[in-house]
């Protein structure tokens, strides 16, 4: 095995393999950057351009574009609260307060740092799994999946702290704009209005752009002041020393960029739960085991590790199934399945023995591709940081035509434009009136799935599958997910009526 | 009015004059209802789906309508709750609570979308409206280099030029970017659609 891995470091090396990559990683960062332009759409687009090229070279091009777009996708996310790619969105939530406060600096060196890292982690998971894919793979069924999603939403539900019961009200509410499409079993339009847009579902992308995006521009347009605020009368802070921080903000929290990396490489396996449900998963463990869960969504910098470690090591995690069996675990990774086959590969036993080498290319080239882009970065974040003390007005006509274009170029339809205002106006509801928005959001994500998962299980195994060993598991942590920061809160409100009842005596 | 003023004000006044509830209380009562609402209709409109094409829009809506129904009164009781507190005399109380709640909202955004008089928020949504359907109509290569030559100059303040300039960069780096390099299609608008 440590031969074919040496193969596979030296084939990346060879002229043309390194040439393709870094071109694949200069279009990776640049597709990342703008909001809408997914990694799979990328993909899909350049696949074409394979067809001539050997099996290294082929991935090397494709891989190193893949896995940056999820890196660069983070820093519009930090500088002006729009998203660059769905599975960015948790990212807003930390890294734009931090932002706003004049530390974007800091949230990006802490962002692209942990994203460098998960990268690492999730690769690393990749090589060693390599011997013991089929039995992991294997133990997830339907019921597990399912048990995934539910877990997935309550961990998110959690989040809304001392708004349980508003964040289980929006989880539903994202439900129920979940079920909007053809019924999936026996195509019965739900909730479709008689309209065929609606036929297919209302789509992710629009949604989130406008959700979070909608909200900050329409915030820069009635502050008409610059994202970032410096402190009256100190000159703005567009120094690297808030780099600086970040970077030791993530060797501080080192545990946290692991736990991270773990949850994003395992929901990763998982096939179809995709990069939006990993981000949540691993922003919600972040604040349940947060010393200051109370600082999340206003800035915390431990959110913004969270999230940018889970966004990488996502992606590795996925090539799990998709090397093994040839399941896409994603559909970016399902569009990388086309070129596999494209380029003569066949997933599963081939591409574990005869083209193992291949395949430790792949894992190369996502880790040196990462670190190229996350040095990239680094480079280019004293203008990055700068632009964020442009005043609101100029910044405002360009922002609002990214918004329209993230909308617009998920599917190339007018109508997405229209959810992206309907989910803006939900947002900007949402923050006056202090309803969480994340719950709303990640319900939309997990809905189909549950669904489908929910149809299988009761199809193959009635309702014995409550009993399978993993499901209860799963239902464990469920529980603790909700009961831990209710608890917390309780233990923490009688502290304070001891402290002031000792208070009063004296 | 800040909490210290009210705070005199219930120190001099023995009797403090009646308070309307806060707008977050209010606005949390409104959206349950209409939530309830929507909750209840999608639970009876999937009553005209097959068994397993309503199944898991019934436990959806169901369990959503409850919950909500929970908030409701969750949201009634804290009304109620404040009312009698304002009956009584309390302000102090409220005061405190009012000032504990701006503490916990502590947020810019959530401060701005409170503190925005009408004209502002008139001004804000006219200039959206006004992009979105400049979008529709004339698609994104008009509307890029227009919507921000007359947002710049009237709305930001700029000067013709400078507004002219920041247009044509704008509308020439989304043509580089998304026609020429990418290729992507964006809004073509109505006479071109």
């Amino acid at each position: 095995m440590l031969t074919d891995a040496l193969s596979g470091l030296a084939q990346v090396f060879q002229p043309v393999p390194l040439m393709l990559m870094l071109l694949g990683v200069a279009i990776g960062f640049v597709v990342g950057i703008l909001p809408g332009l997914g990694g799979a759409v990328t993909l899909a687009l350049m696949l074409p351009f394979t067809f001539d090229m050997q099996p290294v070279e082929a991935f090397a091009f494709l891989l190193g574009m893949w896995v940056v777009t999820s890196t660069t996708g983070d820093i519009t996310s930090v500088l002006f609260g729009v998203p660059g790619e769905a599975t960015s969105a948790a990212t807003v939530l930390d890294g734009h307060p931090m932002t706003k406060r004049g530390e974007g600096g800091r949230a990006l060196g802490a962002v692209l740092l942990s994203s460098a890292l998960g990268a690492v982690f999730g690769a690393l998971v990749l090589a060693l799994s390599i011997p013991v894919i089929r039995p992991i793979v294997l133990a997830f069924g339907p019921p597990e999946f399912f048990a995934l999603t539910l877990l997935g939403l309550t961990f998110v539900v959690a989040l809304s702290g001392q708004r349980l019961l508003k964040g289980f009200v929006m989880a539903g509410l994202g439900l129920m704009v979940a079920l909007v499409g053809l019924d999936p079993q026996e195509g019965v339009p739900r909730y479709t209005f008689d309209q065929l847009y609606l036929w297919d579902g209302i789509g992710i992308v629009p949604l989130v752009v406008g959700l979070f995006g909608g909200a900050e521009v329409l915030q820069l347009m009635l502050s008409r002041r610059s994202i970032a605020r410096a402190e009256p009368g100190a000159a703005p802070d567009t120094s690297l020393a808030g780099v600086g921080q970040g970077v030791r903000d993530v060797f501080q929290h080192w545990g946290l960029v692991i736990r991270s990396s773990a949850i994003g490489t395992g929901v990763g396996i998982v096939p179809g739960l995709g990069g939006s449900v990993a981000q949540f998963m691993a922003y919600g463990a972040a604040q349940q085991s947060s010393k200051t869960p109370e600082l999340f969504g206003k800035g915390a910098v431990e959110g913004v590790i969270a999230s940018g470690a889970v966004n990488n090591a996502k992606d590795s995690g996925s090539l799990i199934p998709t090397i093994g069996f040839g399941i896409p675990g994603g559909a970016g990774s399902a569009v990388l399945l086309s070129a596999f086959l494209i380029v003569g590969l066949n997933p599963g036993e081939e591409m574990l023995t005869t083209s193992l080498d291949v395949t430790f290319s792949m894992i190369w080239v996502t880790v040196l591709a990462n670190f190229i882009a996350v040095a990239a970065a680094f480079l280019l974040l004293k203008p990055l940081t700068r632009i964020t003390f442009i005043s609101g007005p100029l910044l405002v006509p360009f922002l609002l035509l990214l918004l329209a274009l993230g909308a617009y170029t998920a599917n190339n339809s007018f109508a997405d434009v229209l959810v992206m205002i309907g989910a803006a106006a939900i947002g900007v509801a949402c923050i006056r009136y202090d309803w969480p928005r994340v719950p709303f959001l990640l319900a939309v994500v997990l809905g189909s799935l549950a669904e489908r998962y929910l149809f299988l299980s009761h199809s193959l195994f009635g309702w014995s599958w409550l009993a399978r060993p993993i499901v209860l598991a799963i239902g464990v942590v469920m529980v603790l997910a909700v009961v831990t920061p209710v608890v917390r809160r309780v233990r923490a409100r009688d502290r304070g009526m001891r402290d002031q009842k000792i208070e009063e005596t004296a | 009015m800040t909490t210290r003023e009210s705070t005199d004000a219930s120190a001099a006044v023995p009797t403090p004059a009646p308070r309307r509830a806060p707008s977050g209380a209010v606005a949390d009562v409104v959206l349950t209802v209409l939530l309830l609402a929507l909750f209840g209709w999608g639970f009876l409109e999937a009553a005209q789906w097959s068994f397993q094409a309503a199944l898991f829009p019934r436990i959806v809506t169901g369990s959503a309508f409850v919950l909500a129904a929970l908030h409701l009164v969750h949201a009634l009781l804290r009304l109620r709750r404040r009312a009698a507190l304002t009956s009584d005399g309390s302000a102090d109380t409220l005061a405190a609570e009012a000032e504990a709640e701006a503490d916990a909202d502590a947020d810019d955004a959530v401060q701005l979308f409170r503190t925005a008089g009408p004209q502002r928020w008139a001004a804000a949504l006219g200039w959206v409206v006004g992009f979105f359907v400049l979008l529709f109509v004339g698609g994104l290569f008009v509307t890029a280099p227009v919507f921000s030559l007359l947002y710049l100059r009237f709305a930001g303040g700029r000067t013709w030029v400078f507004s002219a300039v920041y247009a044509v960069v704008t509308g020439v780096v989304l043509y580089l970017a998304f026609e020429v390099a990418l290729g992507v299609p964006t809004p073509p608008g109505l006479f071109l659609n």
